[in-house]
This record gives C-alpha cells, sequence and structure tokens, in this order.
C-alpha cells in the first residue's frame, strides 16, 4: 500500500482510503468477515516478510498465524486506522524477534546459517541462475541481526519509509537509518562472500 | 578476501541507504544530489544500497496461508468478550451502561447470573457499535472532503520556498486546497520541476490517499484549506 501511495503513477488500482478505513472499524467492532478482508490484503506480504525474518518458509507461515491472531485480539486497542499496516508489521516484527530469541535459547548450539562454510550438499546445483543467487539473498539476510533485517525488510520488502519504520518499532529514525544503513553494508559483505566463495569453489574445481 | 568496494564518507553513509526521498529534508536531498556527483565512492554505495532492494524484492513470495485460522479467532473470541466488560467498567462507558440498564424492564433483574453476564456482553457490543457510528458521524466532514476532492480536475503546483518543498494541490479555480512539503511523490517528475502538474481523479485519489496516511505524524506539516 505505501508503495502504491509513494507514486501514483504506478498505481493500477483504485485505493479507497474511506473503505480501508471503514473496513479496519468493522473488524475492530468485531466483524469477522472484515477482518478476513484485512487478512487477504496482507496475508501474502506477512507470511513473505516472516519468512524472510526466521529463514524458513514454513517457520514464517506459522508465525503469521500467530500474528493475525494477536492482531485480531489486539485490535479494539487499536487507535490510528489509518497506520494499520504500521501497526501489524510491529505486532509481526516483536513475533518474529520473540520467536528468534525462544529459538536461541531452546537450542543453544543452533546457530544462524554459516555463510562461508555452507555444505557443498547444501548449496543448490545446476544452471539456475536466478535460483542460487536467491539462495545467496536468503543466506546473506539471515546473517544479520534480527533488528537489522527487520529494517531491510521493512524498507525495501514492505516498503515503509524510516519515519514509518521508527515509528513502527517504536525506535528513533536516527536508530533506523544506521540499522538500515548498517545492515545493508553487512548484507552487501554476506553476499559478497558467498558470491564470491561461490566462484572460488568453481576456479579449484575447473583446476582440478 | 579483500574487500572491492569502496568506503562511503562517513558523513553521508547512513543517507546513502536511504530507499525514499521523503526520508530526508529538501535542503538534504539536494545536498546529497551534489555529493553523489562529486564522490564516486559514494555514488557507488548508493547505487548498491538500491540494488539491494531489487534483490530482496527479487526473492519469490512465500505462499500465503490457505485461510483465515477460523477456530483460532473464534477461541478468542471470549478473550474479546472480556474485554468489552473491561470497557465497560472504565468511567465513560458507565454511564452509558447505567442508561441502558434502567431501559430493561424491571422483571429481568431476576435473571441468572449466566443470561445477566450475556445481556451485558451484548450490551458491550451495542455500546461499541454506538460509539463507532458516533465516530464516524464525527468524522463526516473530513470524508466528505476526500470525496469531493477526488472527483475535482486537480492541480499539483510545486513550490519551493526555501528550504522546504511544498506541494500545493489547488482546484481548477486556483483556489489553494492543501498543501503537503516533503513528499517524493512528483519530486522526479520533469513536470513538476516546471512548476504544475495534472492529476487524473484516480491518481489524485491516491495522491489523496498518500497525504492521509502522513496527516497525523505531521500535523504541524500538513495544513487544510477548506
Amino acid at each position: 500500500m505505501s508503495q502504491l501511495a509513494r507514486d501514483p503513477t504506478l498505481a493500477t488500482l483504485p485505493v479507497e482510503m474511506d473503505w480501508f478505513v471503514t473496513v479496519v472499524r468493522d473488524a475492530q467492532a468485531g466483524n469477522i468477515a472484515a477482518f478476513d478482508t484485512l487478512f487477504r490484503l496482507y496475508n501474502a506480504r506477512i507470511c513473505t516478510y516472516l519468512a524472510r525474518m526466521v529463514g524458513n518458509d514454513e517457520e514464517g507461515r506459522d508465525l503469521a498465524q500467530e500474528t493475525f491472531i494477536k492482531v485480531w485480539r489486539a485490535l479494539p486497542s487499536m487507535h490510528d486506522e489509518l497506520h494499520f499496516d504500521t501497526w501489524l508489521f510491529r505486532i509481526a516484527t516483536n513475533t518474529a524477534i520473540d520467536y528468534l530469541r525462544r529459538r536461541k535459547t531452546r537450542w543453544p548450539l543452533w546457530k544462524e546459517q554459516d555463510v562461508e562454510n555452507t555444505p557443498e550438499s547444501m548449496s543448490i546445483a545446476g544452471p539456475e541462475k536466478q535460483i542460487e543467487e536467491a539462495e545467496h539473498i536468503k543466506s546473506a539476510l539471515v546473517t544479520l541481526s534480527p533488528q537489522y533485517r527487520a529494517c531491510l525488510l521493512l524498507q525495501h520488502y514492505v516498503g515503509l519509509s524510516q519515519r514509518e519504520i521508527a515509528k513502527s518499532l517504536n525506535l528513533s529514525e536516527k536508530s533506523i537509518s544506521i540499522y538500515v544503513s548498517r545492515g545493508s553494508d553487512q548484507f552487501r559483505k554476506a553476499y559478497e562472500r558467498l558470491a564470491h566463495g561461490k566462484d572460488a569453489k568453481e576456479k579449484v574445481r575447473s583446476f582440478k | 578476501m579483500k574487500d572491492s568496494f569502496l568506503v562511503p564518507c562517513a558523513g553521508w553513509a547512513e543517507k546513502l541507504a536511504m530507499k525514499y526521498q521523503d526520508d530526508l529534508p529538501y535542503y538534504e536531498r539536494l545536498a546529497l544530489r551534489n555529493h553523489l556527483l562529486a564522490c564516486s565512492a559514494c555514488a557507488a554505495a548508493y547505487v548498491y544500497y538500491q540494488e539491494i532492494g531489487r534483490q530482496i524484492n527479487s526473492l519469490p513470495d512465500v505462499e500465503p496461508l490457505s485461510s483465515l485460522p477460523m477456530h483460532l479467532l473464534q477461541r478468542e473470541e471470549h478473550l474479546f468478550a472480556f474485554q468489552w466488560q473491561s470497557e465497560l467498567a472504565s468511567s465513560n462507558s458507565r454511564m452509558w451502561r447505567q442508561s441502558i440498564l434502567e431501559t430493561e424492564p424491571a422483571s429481568q433483574e431476576h435473571h441468572s447470573p449466566a443470561s445477566t453476564y450475556s445481556r451485558l456482553q451484548a450490551a458491550g457490543k451495542r455500546g461499541w457499535k454506538a460509539l463507532s457510528v458516533a465516530r464516524n458521524i464525527l468524522r463526516a466532514p473530513e470524508r466528505l472532503l476526500h470525496a469531493s476532492l477526488a472527483h475535482l480536475p486537480l492541480k499539483v503546483r510545486y513550490v519551493s520556498t526555501g528550504h522546504n518543498a511544498l506541494y500545493a494541490l489547488q482546484s481548477k479555480d486556483g483556489s489553494l486546497l492543501w498543501q503537503y512539503k516533503k513528499s517524493t511523490v512528483f519530486f522526479f517528475s520533469p513536470a513538476v520541476e516546471k512548476g504544475e502538474l495534472y492529476l487524473n481523479a484516480l491518481d489524485s485519489q491516491i495522491f489523496m490517499f498518500a497525504a492521509s496516511m502522513r496527516l497525523r505524524p505531521c500535523s504541524d506539516s500538513f495544513i487544510w484549506k477548506h
């Protein structure tokens, strides 16, 4: 929604603000059909966002379900219908960060995917360059701290401005700009390490 | 491994990673643009940081949930009812509850606790509906304005006043309807740089939506002119 709102020339569908506010208010009043409409609007984005946050599609979907239940429960206490998406992504982010914290406590030996030592058997074989690149991007994202990851995903995937991210994560705009900048830098380094590592492995293989 | 990436200037690093131009004030945007023309390291970092967005968006979407988990939501319904009870206990709602109870027939006072509970629950829901209706009525003028603006032939004028960039929305007769500063919507449009841009009804509706999204947090920078 934010991306559409930013550039009306790219818009293909009418955005009815009144309609949206009415739907949010109906959902607040306990109307499940209205909440189902909100669910349909945000379902795909929340699932993908959470899957990217935790680095696993299935866990992302489970967390999306948990998020929607939390949203349903907390809706009556929400006051700003116009910023429903910011509020929704705050709940989703907190759910993901809580989950990552729990996962670390339960399985202290579980480590975020080590990008430098990815076993050969785990890497995607075959000529599909795009699939390989997607794997590199996912792996590079997983190496970031949850806060940096959330900021990068909210800015680039969800399309929130840094002001909106600050509001959503309850942090200052200054912190967000630092997080995004450092997160981008870490992402770049991790991605390059993965891409170059792969190239180096291929070179070694061709020498053999 | 040697890092082939040029290190951007420390003072600009954070600004380079900003995706949307409205994260920066107008004068900083101009300064950034000038700096990018002069500094190749920052220009390369800027391009790379923007590329990260493309990379993240290139990932395939995850298959979404098939439907809303109704059984779980329905289990939450009773929690919802308890929330209404606590709402009713608040000072504002207490008077209203009193009025509801006064209108009930006297014979119902002898009902069992379970039926009293369900009556209170129903009354809570009715009260919330009444509050929603009242809130809708109070917001009617604002909504009317939005609706009427959406059907006017609109012109957006770009006005630069020193350090502030303003977008002003005018009706056909030239009267100022509202102005909004720090928007990226038309910043890079050549028509805007010439001073004005005409919108069709759909675009203006979306532009209004964008502006409204920022109405509350930036009330000082968003001035309504009726």
